[in-house]
């Protein structure tokens, strides 16, 4: 599988504090990558590092196959495109000058393309009011585009969604998916809001106190997250026959436990295995939702 | 680079505050020359005065600092980053952008000046003395440009970098006027006293005592440096060069200076009057080391500042 971006190990201290400590992940080529974790568990300080901001303190990463110790590296970040925290843009021009300052310090050699630009991302029709002017739905659209000004593969958002209004945010979300699916770019995308990076990422790492916890794809989350039965057993052979008998969907997870995907009755079970010799042991309802997943991981 | 360049000269000359501190300029150097023309003498005009340079140094401080803390403030630096220039390309462009803004303030300042007492100056000195004297203010602005640079890629928030370089050119002011007043000290000073004689008569006599306050050695040489390094000190050597004479003053006239020095060489530093006066290639030397060391500052600063 290419990946976009690999970091080993990577580590950030700031004084007494350790922002990152042993941060390791792969975001694959085309996928959304969403990046969950509680404030303070060191998303934006990953995205700062990545985008050359800051050095890391130990550790390394790959963007492209580029080390970062590689002077290719700089090159490289020109396939990327970033919103740290706040869309970078000058609120003293109209959203179209904005654009040909981009240009013009990339080196392109005429303003075409930011008509449309600014139409993929709706503002297409501000005229001549000052990105100051702006709402934050507003300029973190802007804010899109002009990341999107040199035609990136990779695309990193740091919370982008962070007081939107809904309108605002289904908005960013569909231009996310658009970008993605249209433009196959790579999208690494950090957010609190759980329930609407569900609605994104194919991709998940799970962050806290600057590592990454797990990661995992969003099919195999889906897998983990549906609503089942955890049955602890005995013998797990024997619940085995006896969900074939009953013709239930079901999954083995170690020698003692199993996830049965249909509701049964407790007793019902507990009488069918003790036909096999088979002792039920303990029997719970799991319901997770990305919420629940990454509340389960982190603790609390 | 070029790019760049291109890029923070249009954002820093294209700013409503250094338009605003470009007329500010302009006014401020007409006015002066106004006063000055109403107390002149018809036969030497009137003496030069540096303070709407010195004054202008301060309204630099204003511009650079938001030229600069704007980039900051508003996240375009880490676009920059991002698209792959570094820290040092940014550091390079913002450096000559804030150089070029300060030849311009400078320039609106002597255009003033100019406009108002062309005539006095055209016929009182020689372009020699006038390239002397305006080439080194402009050396002063340069580097104060310079100070300004370093200190905003330090300090990224706009009102706390406009306040430092504030200060830190009313530092460099003082700084120049304390060791001046120090160097120009005489190392013997000719006390007058009397005393009575036998008849009865006061008897008139002078005697040569060491000044107290002659500064010697390691603290001389430490005062000599820190007058050279203050930009403000080139500003009143220009004032001195153009204290205003009968007839036009030359290059030539400068070597009589000399001259005068050699005869007061017992009291006087003469090295240091020479300075002063007649050997100005000191202050461009010692101005280009001290731009070498702030350019190689501030690159060191911006490359282990993180970015916010």
């Amino acid at each position: 599988m290419e990946y976009v971006l690999r970091t080993n190990e990577l580590y950030k201290h700031y004084r007494r504090f350790n922002a990152l400590s042993g941060l390791t992940m792969n975001v694959p080529k085309g996928s959304v990558y969403g990046l969950v974790g509680k404030n303070g568990a060191g998303k934006t300080t990953l995205m700062r590092v990545v985008c050359g901001l800051q050095e890391p303190s130990s550790g390394s990463y790959e963007l492209f196959g580029s080390p970062n110790t590689d002077k290719n590296v700089s090159r490289q970040r020109k396939r990327m495109g970033a919103i740290i925290e706040k869309p970078a843009i000058y609120l003293g021009m109209t959203a179209k000058q904005n654009m040909k300052v981009q240009y013009s310090l990339l080196g392109l050699p005429s303003d075409e393309g930011i008509d449309e630009l600014l139409a993929l991302v709706g503002l297409a029709d501000i005229g001549s009011k000052k990105a100051r002017s702006f709402s934050l739905g507003m300029k973190q659209r802007l804010g899109i585009a002009v990341a999107l000004a040199w035609s990136p593969d990779f695309l990193l958002l740091d919370e982008p969604i962070n007081g939107l209004d809904p309108q605002g945010i289904v908005e960013i979300r569909e231009l996310i998916l658009k970008l993605n699916r249209e433009r196959s770019i790579t999208v690494l995308i950090s957010s609190h809001i759980l329930s609407e990076l569900s609605l994104l990422a194919t991709h998940y790492g799970f962050v806290d106190k600057g590592r990454i916890v797990r990661e995992i794809s969003a099919e195999e989350l889906a897998k983990q997250a549906r609503k089942c039965m955890i049955a602890n057993v005995s013998d797990t052979q024997a619940l085995s026959r006896v969900l074939e008998k009953l013709g239930i969907e079901y999954e083995i997870v170690s020698d003692s436990q199993a996830r049965i995907y249909a509701q049964l009755t407790v007793s019902k079970l507990a009488a069918d295995l003790a036909s096999e010799n088979c002792e039920l042991i303990s029997v719970t309802e799991a319901d997770e939702s990305l919420e629940s997943y990454f509340i389960d991981l982190v603790g609390n | 680079m070029s790019r760049l360049l291109k890029n923070c000269l249009r954002l820093h000359l294209g700013s409503l505050i250094f338009l605003l501190v470009c007329g500010a300029a302009f006014l401020m150097g007409s006015v002066y020359e106004i006063g000055l023309s109403a107390v002149a003498d018809e036969n030497t005009g009137a003496p030069f005065d540096n303070t709407p340079y010195l004054l202008a140094m301060y309204l630099l401080a204003a511009s650079a600092a938001f030229g600069i803390g704007t980039e900051f403030a508003e996240g375009t630096v880490r676009s920059k980053l991002v698209m792959g220039f570094t820290k040092r390309q940014i550091f390079l462009a913002e450096l000559i952008s804030t150089i070029i803004e300060a030849v311009i303030v400078f320039g609106f300042v002597t255009a003033g000046v100019f406009i108002m007492g062309y005539k006095n100056y055209l016929e009182l000195f020689s372009g020699g003395i006038l390239l002397r004297s305006f080439g080194l203010m402009l050396g002063a602005f340069i580097v104060t440009a310079a100070v300004y640079t370093t200190v905003c890629c330090l300090i990224h928030n706009r009102a706390a970098a406009m306040l430092l370089c504030a200060l830190i050119c009313f530092g460099m002011f003082m700084l120049s006027d304390e060791t001046r007043q120090s160097l120009t000290q005489p190392e013997y000073r000719i006390v007058a006293y009397g005393e009575s004689s036998d008849e009865g008569d006061r008897i008139a006599d002078e005697r040569k005592e060491e000044n107290v306050h002659y500064a010697s050695g390691a603290a001389r040489r430490l005062l000599t440096a820190g007058y050279y390094l203050a930009p403000p000190s080139s500003l009143y050597i220009s004032e001195k060069l153009l204290d205003r004479f009968e007839g036009k003053f030359t290059v030539d006239d400068l070597e009589q200076y000399r001259e005068d020095f050699k005869d007061s060489k017992e009291t006087w530093d003469y090295d240091f009057m020479c300075g002063s006066r007649i050997d100005l290639w000191k202050y461009p030397l010692w101005g280009l080391g001290e731009f070498a060391f702030l350019t190689v500052l501030g690159m060191l600063i911006i490359k282990k500042r993180n970015i916010q």
